[in-house]
């Protein structure tokens, strides 16, 4: 870094800094659709070149849903919303969400900003901070379900969300791969009563070693 | 907290305390398979000083709307993630399973934003 601040926690963490700027969260809010399709928009359109983070938490009472994609709406600069899908078309998807980017936008007269060297705001104290709380990167393979739609492939990552907690789906909005022409799907659920967040991959034959794709948790902090 | 950054807000609530945030971003990258093909394979091996599997993840974020598919759209191996493991200091990202072995597989197309992030 030669232009601008760094920031070190008490374990040598480096946290700001205009090379490695903060996650940083700028809309918050529910969504539910009237089918099996939930459109957020957001207030503001988000102005980053960088697609932003979508972070969700899924209904606890409804936690049998399984979110097949996650569709960014809008494009590079003007990211104006996002799609959630069930896999399930007679499945609602209901939950939280909120949205994060590398980049910050400030809205209030009072504070501190930072900017990097090309100008762009890299950092708004107003803005709330998002704390990872944890990131699984290897799943296991549990097996294949036959569900009433198809062939489904089962894999797991060690637990559910706890209180308070979202999780990012950018990463599952990419299918699994699959031998030959064939693609399967890429979805994820939360059961909160078994405490295991699945992947779940509909397809003719899927392969049980798919790598790391992690499971990135975060919370908000007021 | 002895190092470290905090700001407060208007009312003057804590907005931010660099220790209650707990990852730090060990790097970035660009990966574009989009000429990818079976015949030519786009693979990456990333050098991360810094990175132990046991506390840190390499994440891929697709970049644009058409690298995944809408919600009516059937799955295709083009908007697949790519295989992604990692090791002490490095992380190797290929665009085929290691177990393909169809020459009409298709390569995922996407450009990936890759990011390496420290955690606790």
């Amino acid at each position: 870094m030669s232009f601008g601040f760094k920031s070190i926690n008490d374990s040598s963490y480096i946290q700001i800094d205009a090379d490695s700027p903060r996650m940083c969260y700028l809309e918050k809010g529910s969504y539910g659709g009237s089918n099996y399709i939930a459109t957020v928009t957001f207030a503001r359109a988000v102005t980053t070149v960088e697609p932003p983070m979508i972070f969700i938490r899924p209904s606890e009472t409804t936690n049998t849903e399984l979110y097949r994609s996650m569709t960014l709406l809008g494009s590079a600069g003007n990211w104006t919303g996002f799609q959630i899908t069930a896999q399930n078309i007679t499945y609602q998807p209901t939950g939280l969400w909120f949205v994060a980017v590398f980049a910050s936008r400030g809205t209030s007269n009072y504070g501190m900003r930072l900017f990097k060297a090309d100008g762009s705001m890299i950092y708004d104290s107003t803005a709330s901070a998002v704390v990872v709380t944890a990131v699984f990167s290897t799943w296991t393979y549990l097996g294949s379900v036959q569900l009433s739609i198809g062939q489904v492939y089962k894999w797991t990552c060690g637990r559910a969300l706890a209180a308070g907690e979202y999780m990012m789906v950018n990463d599952f909005s990419s299918c699994c791969q699959a031998e030959g022409g064939a693609s399967g799907t890429c979805a994820v659920s939360c059961g909160y009563s078994t405490n295991q967040t699945l992947m779940w991959s509909q397809a003719t034959t899927a392969w049980t070693n798919q790598g790391e794709r992690p499971l990135l948790m975060a919370k908000l902090v007021a | 907290m002895s190092y470290g950054l905090r700001t407060w807000n208007e009312v003057g609530a804590l907005s931010l305390d660099t220790n209650t945030f707990t990852y730090q971003v060990l790097g970035s990258w660009v990966l574009d398979f989009s000429a990818s093909t079976w015949a030519s394979p786009a693979n990456f091996t990333l050098s991360i000083p810094g990175y132990d599997p046991s506390n840190c993840a390499l994440i891929l974020l697709p970049t644009r709307a058409s690298d995944v598919p809408g919600p009516s759209e059937n799955p295709s191996n083009a908007k697949a993630y790519p295989f992604v493991t990692t090791s002490a200091g490095q992380a190797s990202i290929k665009a085929f399973n290691p177990s393909a072995s169809s020459p009409v597989t298709l390569s995922p197309k996407g450009i990936f934003r890759a990011m390496a992030v420290k955690y606790r």
